[in-house]
């Protein structure tokens, strides 16, 4: 099975500090663990080797300040 | 420069600490779709409960008809063919019968020149280094 994670609290934490990262960090990956921003990152990759690294055991979330809306428009879903 | 059809082979593989368990496969070999409607790399979510990768992020993702969730998984993304080897957030949606097992968005393409003839139904990826290289010789030429 998949490592599944529930990450509603640090989603919520990332939306209502977002403002405030971009201003203080500005365009990053940022990680999230137990809803504290923790560190920013210019690459993924970066981001993904600190996370794992320092909270191997913990949720967290990594999500770019500047996130885009994503599109995968060539898939028909079956609900 | 290297040609290829609209399909790939690649390798997903977890990264990180996941859980173990003896049936749990390193990797998984198969053929991904070159999307260049899709923004991100997407994968089928029964590679991402295959491999135990661990869900990082969530999103809200516009499909066709409409706009679903989707959960964004830490994993490995392996294209032999081009070189490629990084560790990407991916998209996971869940399609009942999805007739690729990975999409190859932008997020990938972005790496790369990436050129389509269609009469040959070829794509051709140069490294951005290959293709100033080329374009300097070209203007050599330039009257």
């Amino acid at each position: 099975m998949s490592a599944t994670a529930n990450l509603d609290r640090e989603i919520q934490a990332f939306e209502s500090m977002l403002p405030t990262l971009r201003q203080q960090v500005g365009s990053v990956w940022a990680v999230l663990v137990d809803c504290d921003f923790k560190a920013g990152f210019p690459e993924f990759q970066k981001a993904a080797e600190y996370a794992v690294a320092h909270f191997p055991d913990r949720n967290f979330l990594i999500r770019h300040t500047n996130q885009h809306p994503a599109h995968i428009p060539f898939i028909a879903i079956d609900p | 420069m290297a040609i290829f059809g609209h399909i790939l082979p690649v390798h997903i593989a977890g990264f990180g600490p996941t859980p173990q368990s003896s049936s749990m496969p390193a990797l998984v070999e198969t053929n991904g779709l070159i999307d260049t409607g899709a923004s991100d790399v997407c994968i089928d979510y029964r590679v991402a409960l295959q491999l135990g990768l661990r869900e990082i992020d969530q999103a809200t993702v516009g499909v066709v008809g409409g706009s679903t969730m989707a959960k964004i998984y830490l994993g490995r993304l392996i294209v032999p063919d081009v070189g490629f080897d990084r560790v990407c957030p991916l998209y996971a949606l869940k399609v009942r019968h999805p007739t690729h097992e990975v999409l190859l968005g932008r997020s990938f393409l972005e790496n790369y020149i990436v050129t389509f003839d269609g009469p040959a139904g070829t794509f051709t990826f140069a490294s951005r280094t290959d293709f100033q290289e080329r374009s300097a010789i070209e203007d050599d030429f330039a009257t």
